[in-house]
């Protein structure tokens, strides 16, 4: 119960700190996403047979949903579909190295992204091909090396712990 | 005990269908709250950001700054050039005006507001007033030099949704100062293309794009941009012309909607 009261106060500054603060930082057209990157670490070091990144999906789509043009619930759906595809994933790649973690990245944030806009387009009855467009290239890279940057650090910290 | 866990897992997936479908149908009440006791911080960090940013702009473009000095002094003396003709021509105006009886009325009705967030969907602002203020869905939203900047596209009591016009799915007519009438269509980035222009008309760099009044999306005589680029090709019968917005995101801290026109 604490854990995730701890995710809802954690992304809740994670989310004001992406929408006021780091927006003003675009590189090259491309935003960081914080939310979307921590849940993609945590799911990949968390053991997969465990379940409770799944609420603390739901928890940061809510966020990603209240912050955003989005229908409050679709960030909520397609994160949850999201951890469970990279889920299954991580059951078949065994190892958490460097490739896996990118391939995961990948996976998870341009499956997001895409799944939102769809579902957003759909919602609004007036869908298009317009979604294809959303994910830009740049924010795909400018995500991921901050999340590289953080895995990194990530796993200094795990390693730190477990000698001590 | 396979049923028992398959019911659990029916039980939980009821329930998240059921929460999601409440969630949707409060949605804006949800929104509403949440941005009411995230203002102040947002309005914090939104500064920060701010001041932050140009900080390490100046810093990053400290090479271009001499040449851009230069330009903008070049800009700068025909534009007074051109100051002194408007003053001339306000003054006929207002003869005529005067002339022909008629009131000096203000353009719009204007409600100030305070940008506090960018959407995490990219393409949307937050602004600090809503359907209390008296915004509504589809008004315009303009800067203090009558920029477009987009238009209100969810009202909360005391938020408001504002898109942009650089989000892809913005469209709207427009026109040149030769007085061709194009579409503009949004583009994500900050930048906007201008559609449906033929070949035999000239347009050149620089030129500004303004509002029509046609299909009622916005007021006449909004500045929406400049001209930045231009290609013809024979593939289309159409030019491809990029137009570049005239706010950058990072300096807007107050629009005004404007509720009638």
């Amino acid at each position: 119960m604490k854990k995730f009261l701890f995710f809802v106060l954690f992304f809740y500054i994670l989310i004001l700190i992406q929408s006021s603060f780091l927006s003003h930082f675009c590189f090259g057209g491309g935003f960081l996403n914080l939310i979307l990157i921590a849940l993609i670490l945590l799911n990949f070091f968390e053991d997969p047979r465990k379940k409770s990144c799944f609420l603390v999906a739901a928890i940061g789509g809510f966020y990603l949903d209240v912050f955003s043009n989005f229908y409050i619930g679709s960030s909520i759906v397609v994160l949850i579909l999201m951890i469970f595809l990279a889920k299954k994933i991580l059951n078949l790649l065994h190892k958490r190295n460097i490739i896996n973690f990118v391939l995961v990245f990948l996976v998870v944030f341009v499956g997001y992204n895409f799944g939102v806009y769809f579902l957003n387009s759909l919602l609004v009855f007036s869908f298009s091909t317009l979604f294809l467009k959303r994910v830009g290239l740049w924010s795909v890279i400018c995500n991921l090396i901050f999340g590289l940057l953080v895995f990194f650090f990530f796993k200094y910290v795990l390693e730190k712990i477990r000698k001590t | 005990m396979y049923s028992k866990t398959k019911k659990i897992k029916t039980a939980v997936l009821i329930f998240l269908i059921l929460l999601i479908i409440l969630l949707g149908l409060t949605g804006k009440q949800i929104k509403n709250s949440f941005f009411l006791y995230s203002f102040p911080i947002q309005k914090k960090f939104w500064s920060l950001g701010s001041n932050s940013s140009n900080f390490l702009n100046s810093i990053l473009k400290a090479r271009v700054l001499e040449q851009e000095n230069q330009e903008l002094r070049e800009e700068n003396a025909k534009l007074l050039q051109q100051v002194g003709i408007i003053h001339q021509l306000q003054e006929e105006n207002k003869i005529l005006r005067e002339a022909l009886g008629l009131d000096l009325q203000k353009e719009f009705q204007l409600k100030l507001a305070d940008v506090v967030s960018y959407s995490a969907s990219e393409s949307a602002i937050f602004i600090n007033k809503g359907s209390n203020e008296g915004i509504r869905e589809g008004m315009p939203v303009i800067d203090e030099k009558k920029v477009l900047i987009g238009k209100i596209q969810e009202v909360g009591d005391n938020f408001s949704q504002v898109i942009l016009i650089s989000d892809i799915s913005s469209s709207f007519p427009v026109e040149l100062n030769n007085g061709v009438v194009g579409i503009v269509k949004g583009k994500g980035k900050p930048e906007l293309s201008l559609e449906k222009i033929p070949h035999n008309i000239e347009v050149k760099e620089g030129d500004p794009v303004v509002t029509i009044s046609l299909g009622g999306i916005f007021p006449k005589g909004l500045l929406v941009g400049k001209v930045k680029e231009i290609k013809k090709t024979d593939v289309s019968p159409f030019q491809t012309i990029k137009v570049s917005v005239l706010f950058d995101i990072n300096q807007l801290k107050s629009v005004f909607v404007i509720t009638q026109y």
